[in-house]
């Protein structure tokens, strides 16, 4: 049975239950509700960004859904920025709607989706110098003239190698 | 396009969360634009396919309607001149009759027989040509439709493609802007705070995945340092995650990358909610890289460990150095982890502590020959409230040196059976609630008053010895196992657990007389240890059965443990109300 999504600016989206049953908070609401043609509202996601979400949770709709337990320290270890072929394909999008996606899978509560997300940020950040960090997210450095004196001494200690 | 080519402005202040509502704003319409666009360049498409098709068809159509007329005409052709000799003949044979004898048949008659056939010939020949022609009449009116018709699909079609172009355009100029306005803006401060450190643990944990896969053992980690440096926000935010921090590290010498090694793993299994500064204080260490290079080392290194408010220190000393370390710039770390490799004085191990006189938690962990003579903990570290010895070899040491009153938790591990004196009768711990032991090195409790011990933790160790259980029974009733609500046996070898089930002289049944004395026992835990089948099940049976006259067992954890079968999980969940596993 199909499931009716309303996005924030008031698209309406018809999906299958199993695909919409990727999140969790969907698929709270529907186990809440039960049987119902009642549309669902989704407040905090635009329709770009739903459309997205779901293009991920239709290609992922036979994963196993995760049980909520961590996983062991070396499961975590090998999974710490492996992204999938498919999955690297899909969150190649621009900024906004890269962070719209995470903020997103976030509310919605897909675990693996806001996985590929973080995973996503942490290799663009990997290796990179503060500065270069700066220039990738265009994030203004606000340092006190006394914070800057304290970072720079602490940048000579760990460029000495 | 030429949206693009405009100079991103260089930002000096962050813009304000309505400023970047505002942008977020016109990216969302400028994107509804760009979906509108994309519907519409489909829709054209489409037509515009079905268009092209649509002509080709009808260019076929035309060009074989003008071969059939080429061929027509090619046929009409031969049938005009033929016509045209048939007239001729005719005239001819119209003409008056001569005179000619009336033997045979006159000419006359032969004539108008042949002028007859003629006329027949003439007639067909008359009604071919005008079906021909009136062919002919209706291929060109058609050619003249289609081309006519031709003509103005083509010109939809081009039309339709120069919309598709515009639209194309559009669509360029659309996402331009989308991502001009995109690339003015950090999008990454819309992150909660909670996403921010999910983003730099991955950061971190990647770090310490290259170091253990790789082996850098040149790295230095500064991926949290880095992170740190960003901007006032994302330094706040690393500073509130300490754990982020647990790879800060002084070294210099590769001879001691192993024990880097051992500290990253350390790290990264445990995951310790403090950072860990590490350093070594041996000679060869400062003789490689000059006293001077290796103490500013030191001091930038605890200038940036200073970022946090706590840290482990772990330090890894030979005792002839031992008076740098006073000199160092440590002095806020609560706890200190003393690696010791050879045996040192009492003054040099005090003046190992000095420099620390906040710390709370002390591990020392001494490798084969430490005999560290009574360093007066509680006069030194009245503070203390952990104390972890680990002692490698046979070390016997004066315990009363490091009974400090104010201890909560107290661990003596020992790699060998040794015996460790007793302190004086009567010394009392009055906040200890957690006390470690190795059997049968448990005598020295004999000579503790502990009011307020509540788990009891049992150290394995490797050799089976006879005395240990013994031991062990006279320590469970020595230290009062009645008010005990935990016992935790950690590290115990497959052989040596049988301990506890071994029938001692006397007819006394090791762990039954434990049972029996643990009244308030709630909670049995199990780390790291080697079971034989079904050993672990009468275990809990025991605890069960004879502590239940007060208590009740009614958790097991087993933590990284072998030999535990799925039937003995299943006989201990019908004995206690919970079981926790942890592979």
């Amino acid at each position: 049975m199909p499931v009716l999504l309303v996005t924030s600016d008031n698209e309406q989206f018809r999906v299958e239950k199993v695909v919409a049953q990727r999140s969790v908070l969907i698929k709270n609401m529907l186990e809440d509700v039960g049987e119902s043609d009642q549309p669902i509202p989704l407040p905090n996601v635009t329709a770009p960004v739903l459309k997205k979400v779901l293009e991920y949770c239709d290609h992922h709709q036979t994963d196993p859904l995760p049980t909520g337990d961590e996983p062991s320290a070396d499961e975590s270890r090998k999974r710490t920025t492996d992204i999938s072929e498919w999955d690297q394909k899909f969150i190649t999008v621009d900024q906004e709607m890269l962070f719209e996606i995470i903020l997103a899978a976030n509310y919605l509560d897909i675990k693996p989706l806001l996985d590929v997300g973080c995973k996503t940020v942490a290799n663009m950040i990997k290796g990179k110098s503060p500065e270069e960090i700066r220039k990738l997210f265009n994030i203004v450095n606000d340092f006190t003239p006394e914070e800057e004196a304290q970072i720079k001494k602490e940048n000579e200690w760990a460029e000495d190698r | 396009m030429a949206a693009a080519s405009f100079p991103i402005p260089l930002l000096t202040d962050a813009l304000t969360a309505d400023q970047v509502a505002f942008i977020r704003k016109s990216i969302s319409s400028r994107r509804k634009e760009l979906f509108s666009i994309l519907k519409i360049l489909g829709d054209e498409e489409e037509q515009s396919q079905v268009l092209g098709g649509t002509i080709a068809q009808l260019q076929k159509a035309n060009q074989d309607a003008k071969t059939t007329l080429l061929s027509l005409e090619g046929v009409l052709n031969p049938m005009l001149k033929s016509k045209k000799d048939i007239e001729l003949l005719e005239s001819i044979t119209r003409a008056p009759p001569a005179q000619v004898p009336r033997v045979m048949a006159t000419p006359d008659e032969i004539l108008k027989l042949v002028d007859g056939q003629i006329a027949d010939t003439s007639k067909d020949l008359s009604h071919y040509i005008s079906g021909i022609k009136e062919r002919i009449s209706q291929l060109r009116l058609s050619i003249q439709k289609m081309e006519t018709e031709l003509y103005s699909k083509r010109l939809v079609h081009a039309a339709s493609s120069k919309h598709v172009e515009d639209a194309k355009k559009y669509q360029k100029m659309i996402e331009s802007s989308i991502t001009l306005l995109i690339s003015g803006v950090n999008w990454i401060q819309g992150m909660p705070v909670e996403l921010l450190v999910k983003i730099f643990r991955i950061c971190v944990d990647k770090e310490v995945e290259d170091y253990l896969d790789k082996q850098k053992a040149y790295m230095k980690p500064v991926t949290t340092l880095n992170l740190s440096r960003v901007c006032r926000l994302w330094r706040g935010t690393t500073l509130d995650e300490r754990d982020l921090w647990r790879f800060m590290a002084i070294y210099s010498q590769s001879a001691w990358s192993s024990r880097r090694l051992t500290m990253f793993k350390h790290a990264c299994t445990y995951k310790p909610p403090h950072p860990t500064l590490a350093f070594s204080l041996s000679l060869s260490n400062q003789r490689t890289y000059g006293y001077d290079g290796w103490s500013q080392n030191v001091t930038f290194g605890a200038d940036a460990i200073r970022l946090v408010e706590t840290y482990d220190l772990s330090i890894f000393a030979d005792v002839n150095d031992l008076s740098t370390l006073p000199t160092c710039p440590f002095t806020q770390p609560t706890s200190v982890v003393l690696h010791l490799f050879v045996s040192v004085s009492r003054r040099s191990f005090e003046g190992l502590l000095t420099p620390f006189p906040n710390i709370k938690k002390l591990t020392i962990l001494c490798k084969e020959n430490f005999d560290p003579l009574s360093p007066r903990l509680p006069e030194i570290q009245p503070q203390l409230t952990h104390l972890t010895l680990n002692l490698g070899g046979s070390i016997s040491i004066d315990l009363a040196g490091y009974l400090v009153p104010n201890l909560v938790e107290l661990h003596i591990i020992q790699g060998q059976p040794s015996i460790i004196p007793a302190p004086n009768p009567g010394l009392s711990l009055p906040k200890l609630k957690v006390l470690g032991v190795t059997p049968p090195n448990t005598g020295f409790a004999h000579s503790l008053t502990l009011p307020m011990l509540r788990k009891v933790v049992l150290y394995g160790i490797q050799d089976l010895n006879l005395s240990a259980p013994i031991t062990l029974v006279q320590f469970a009733s020595a230290i009062g196992l009645d008010k005990v609500h935990e016992l935790e046996l950690r590290n115990w070898p497959h052989p040596v657990i049988r301990w506890l089930g071994i029938r001692l002289p006397g007819n006394i049944h090791c762990i039954t007389e434990i049972a029996g004395q643990m009244r308030s026992i709630v909670k049995l835990k199990c780390v790291e240890s080697a079971f034989y089948s079904g050993s672990l099940v009468d275990l809990v049976e025991e605890l069960t059965l004879y502590a239940k006259t007060t208590a009740t067992l009614e958790t097991v954890i087993i933590d990284r443990c072998s030999g535990v079968t799925r039937a003995d999980c299943e006989a201990i969940g019908g004995l206690v109300k919970k079981m926790e596993i942890y592979a």
